[in-house]
């Protein structure tokens, strides 16, 4: 076998690396005992009476349900934030031709049967909101939201933004309920609202 | 037995196995004497030359144990030049690529509205491109071309089947170009670091076994009897990377929360026993080369390498803390990323006691101040991490840009500042030619280190502030994305930085290789005093 | 050291710890965890819509996992409970996410069930929420002089669409929307009756 040529970056290089047998610094010894330790009792004070399939630290009353308990007061502001706002903005004003605005709204301000009937099963057709015509598409929240939970949002939206209309009950909202049980689609607009009793 | 007494026992007995395991390998080298210290301290500033020569060298040729070890060195890297250029050549290609789709990305978080006509300029496509063009070109290229020329030299044997790896990296390169272009299409598996279809996975298999194949082969022909520490980081790395990818994109076999363990326990090994291996070999090797000084505690390199080995391969549950996954996997994630310092530790107080008192050696040596840089944010980078997955910690910084700018300081500031020192040391080397120009060197060097540093500290603010907004649900949630925008628009600059330091790292690259000679080529005192090497 | 055997023997047996730790354990334990009671399987559009989320890889902006109440607010924020692995049984794969660039969205069917919202906002997020920094996906949806019949039309306040121009959701829009609204873990995770 012939020795292939010897670059000069070869050449010039130190020897390849070697190792010295110095020990372990006690000081890493030491480390190493602390982070054993540390270990054991992070371990020792974890919480792992639940089953795995629950996952990482959930507790048996917030997997059992996230409806608001019975007497427990359903937050209007908050469920407007999470669920409201996207379409009818943070303003209360909408969005110009494509969201009515809240604020000052005749269907907002008036019967409040009415207001609970729409979030109940939702609008699909025209409405003309403050002088404005809409198409509307308003969701339905039956399912999502409770009595309690819809009281609260439309109490509400009844009292912000310079809106000033009486607050609602879970009890109003319930017999509403009630009242268009066997309903199965949105209401056509605003033709069909202005016709409820 | 409740699950809590089985994990504390687990815990318990598997870190007295491990220290056990590491202290067996102590005391045989004490205790087997001379033969084996000899060969520790083989040749050079220490040990015992004569005795050294006849095992290390396979014919006692040389007159000067200098030059035995020389023509050893000058046989390994004939016998790797060529495959290891090839590799190269492929990861400046990936390198470039992935900074283009980096930035692009990056650039998109604060202008959403820049280049949205087509699909696979969408954000959610082009940082999949990024990830993956840095995960499976740029990384794996630099660091197995690194270690295929690193392990002929420490075995001091010849590269063993070449053509294979030369073969196989053309089918991983092929794979990953089909890969890219599956996912601009919008063809994904829809993991994070699992993306790539996994038909196309097969390729990668095929590919990375032929290149893994010369190095177990050279393993077996090794004329060395002790292996150095820069093998033992490289060859697991090269048992661990195929099992991990192939259980890993094993269709069918996943599902449902299960899925995101393994997802987790992939892609932080993937990090953890792929890359991290291959740069701190790479740092093993050339650190003391490049200073001319021993690495000081062999023990140490044993506990930092096991201690690796052992407690990184069980920290990825800490990327789902808080998640629906079992609790005791999370705890036990948690702990062992704690326990990540103490490796952490060793290799730290081991490079510092090599390093000790040849700091000057930095001054003239860019390729050392990479290397240099890239081992103190591996200790950076790793104690943030280890802190990170504290659930305290955790419950601001999950879920936001914290995380972003801790995964580019361990993948940028430590793997890839190392591998750009390696390049830097080994290209002329399988080329025969010189940097043309050494000042490009040093201006890649600051823009990549300028670069980082705003990045880091930009994402670390905003992805803070990000956290904190997002834990106070009086905050609207349009709150923590405003809170981020000027560190976004900071992370863009700091990332434009280092495109620019990449840039003028290919100019240099094409210059080289064009034969272009900007300066003298003669070692001079000026640059390493050392080596004489930039 | 000196044994190849031993470092790669010692190399494989800590591999497979944790191996068996993180992949193994949750396989014989959680992966097959029945679906939670409430959970209804996808419908075809909605798994087609799961294709175009992965596709276009919302999940990296985008969380699925609300966490525990004592952990993070995220159940204050409206975003739900903490979700269990029988939530995700027919999830494949999960899409669990690591960021929240943008809001978590395993319950956004309950919190936001309207369609029109859901195109309006793909098409031009900043049409309804300002400042947001969500990437627009015009290349879902095709702009035409006229609609026609049985197509779905996106409305959008002015300003947003070329004058004399209509929106029209693609089919791969639509589907999207079918799976962003089929995400919904508002039933209980476990029979509340039931003490652990």
């Amino acid at each position: 076998m012939s020795s292939p040529e010897i670059l000069p970056q070869q050449r010039r290089e130190n020897p390849d690396p070697q190792e010295r047998t110095t020990p372990i610094p006690w000081l890493v010894l030491a480390l190493a005992i602390i982070l054993a330790a540390f270990g054991v009792d992070y371990i020792s004070h974890a919480k792992l009476d639940t089953p795995a399939s629950w996952g990482d630290g959930r507790s048996h009353s917030e997997l059992a349900g996230n409806k608001p308990a019975d007497g427990a007061k359903a937050d209007g502001a908050a469920i407007f934030a999470s669920t409201c706002a996207a379409c009818h903005q943070a303003t209360g004003q909408g969005l110009p031709g494509v969201f009515p605005p809240l604020a000052g709204s005749e269907w907002v301000l008036g019967k409040p049967t009415t207001a609970a009937a729409i979030l109940l099963h939702g609008i699909n057709g025209p409405i003309t909101v403050k002088g404005q015509s809409y198409q509307g598409a308003m969701p339905a929240f039956a399912a999502s939201l409770g009595d309690a939970e819809i009281a609260a949002v439309l109490t509400y939206v009844r009292s912000q933004w310079g809106n000033a209309a009486a607050p609602l009950s879970a009890a109003t909202v319930a017999e509403v309920r009630t009242q268009h049980a066997g309903r199965t689609g949105p209401f056509s607009g605003g033709d069909e609202l202005k016709a409820l009793p | 037995m409740s699950t809590l007494s089985i994990l504390m026992s687990a815990f318990v007995l598997s870190i007295v196995g491990l220290g056990f395991f590491i202290w067996s390998q102590r005391a045989r080298l004490t205790d087997s004497g001379p033969e084996a210290s000899e060969i520790i301290f083989a040749k050079g500033e220490i040990g015992h030359p004569e005795k050294a020569i006849d095992r290390t060298t396979p014919q006692a040729v040389s007159p000067r144990p200098d030059e035995a070890e020389l023509l050893a060195r000058v046989r390994a890297d004939a016998s790797s030049a060529q495959v290891v250029f090839f590799f190269y050549c492929c990861a400046f290609v990936w390198l470039l690529v992935a900074s283009a789709a980096g930035l692009t990305a990056s650039i998109k978080l604060h202008s959403p509205d820049w280049l949205t006509s087509e699909a696979w300029l969408s954000f959610g496509r082009i940082r999949t491109l990024h990830l993956n063009a840095v995960a499976y070109g740029w990384a794996p290229m630099a660091g197995l071309g690194t270690a295929l020329f690193i392990i002929p030299r420490l075995l001091k044997t010849e590269l063993a089947g070449a053509r294979y790896a030369l073969l196989g990296g053309a089918l991983w390169n092929a794979a990953l170009v089909a890969g890219l272009g599956s996912l601009a299409y919008g063809v994904s598996d829809g993991m994070e670091w699992l993306e790539i279809p996994w038909q196309i996975d097969i390729l990668f298999v095929a590919g990375g076994a032929l290149v893994g194949l010369p190095l177990i082969l050279t393993l077996l022909r090794r004329t060395v009897a002790h292996l150095y520490v820069s093998v033992w980081y490289m060859g697991c790395a090269l048992f661990w990377f195929p099992i991990l990818f192939f259980v890993a994109n094993f269709p069918g076999l996943h599902h449902g929360v299960e899925a995101a363990t393994m997802n987790w326990w992939f892609g932080h090994n993937v990090l953890g026993l792929f890359y991290t291996p291959l740069a701190l070999a790479s740092i093993y090797y050339f650190l003391p080369k490049l200073i001319g000084r021993p690495i000081q505690s062999y023990n140490l390199s044993l506990l930092g390498f096991w201690g690796l080995a052992f407690f990184y391969g069980q920290v990825g549950g800490h990327h789902l803390i808080g998640g629906p996954v079992p609790g005791w996997l999370v705890t036990l994630s948690i702990v062992q990323s704690m326990m990540m310092i103490l490796p952490v530790a060793a290799f730290t107080v081991n490079q510092h006691l090599t390093l000790k008192g040849h700091l000057s050696a930095l001054r003239g040596s860019p390729t050392l101040q990479f290397i240099c840089l890239g081992g103190l944010m591996y200790t950076a980078s790793s104690v943030q991490g280890s802190f990170e997955a504290l659930r305290s910690m955790n419950a601001v910084t999950h879920f936001t840009h914290y995380t972003v700018a801790h995964a580019h300081l361990g993948l940028y500031g430590f793997v890839s500042m190392v591998f750009f020192g390696a390049i830097y040391f080994v290209v002329p080397r399988i080329t025969g030619r010189e940097w043309p120009w050494p000042k490009l060197v040093t201006v890649h060097f600051w823009l990549a280190a300028t670069g980082i540093a705003i990045y880091f500290v930009s994402l670390t603010i905003g992805g803070w502030l990000q956290g904190t907004a997002m834990l106070d649900p009086s905050r609207g949630f349009m709150e923590s994305v405003h809170a981020t925008l000027p560190y976004l628009r900071g992370r863009s600059v700091g990332g434009a930085l280092m495109v620019l330091g990449h840039v003028i790292f290919a100019v240099h690259f094409i210059g080289l290789l064009a034969g272009a000679s900007g300066r003298a080529v003669q070692p001079s005192p000026a640059l390493n005093a050392a080596t004489g090497d930039i | 050291m000196h044994s190849e055997t031993r470092l790669v023997l010692g190399g494989l047996t800590t591999l497979a710890v944790a191996t068996a730790a993180l992949v193994v354990l949750p396989y014989l334990t959680v992966r097959d965890t029945p679906p939670a009671p409430g959970l209804k399987p996808y419908t075809a559009s909605a798994l087609r819509g799961r294709t175009q989320y992965i596709q276009h890889g919302c999940m990296y902006c985008h969380s699925q996992q609300p966490r525990a109440r004592d952990f993070a607010p995220d159940a204050k924020r409206g975003w739900g409970r903490a979700t269990v692995a029988g939530d995700y049984a027919y999830d494949d794969p999960p899409l669990l996410g690591t960021m929240r660039t943008g809001p978590d969205l395993m319950n956004i069917g309950v919190r936001q069930p309207g369609e029109q919202w859901h195109l309006g906002h793909l098409f031009q997020p900043r049409a309804y929420v300002p400042g947001s920094i969500m990437p627009a996906y015009p290349f879902l949806f095709e702009l035409r002089d006229k609609a026609e019949p049985g197509e779905t039309v996106v409305t959008l306040p002015p300003g947003f669409v070329p004058e004399g121009k209509t929106v029209v959701a693609r089919p791969e829009a639509l589907d999207l929307v079918s799976y962003l609204k089929s995400l919904d873990r508002s039933y209980p995770a476990i029979d509340p009756t039931t003490t652990n």
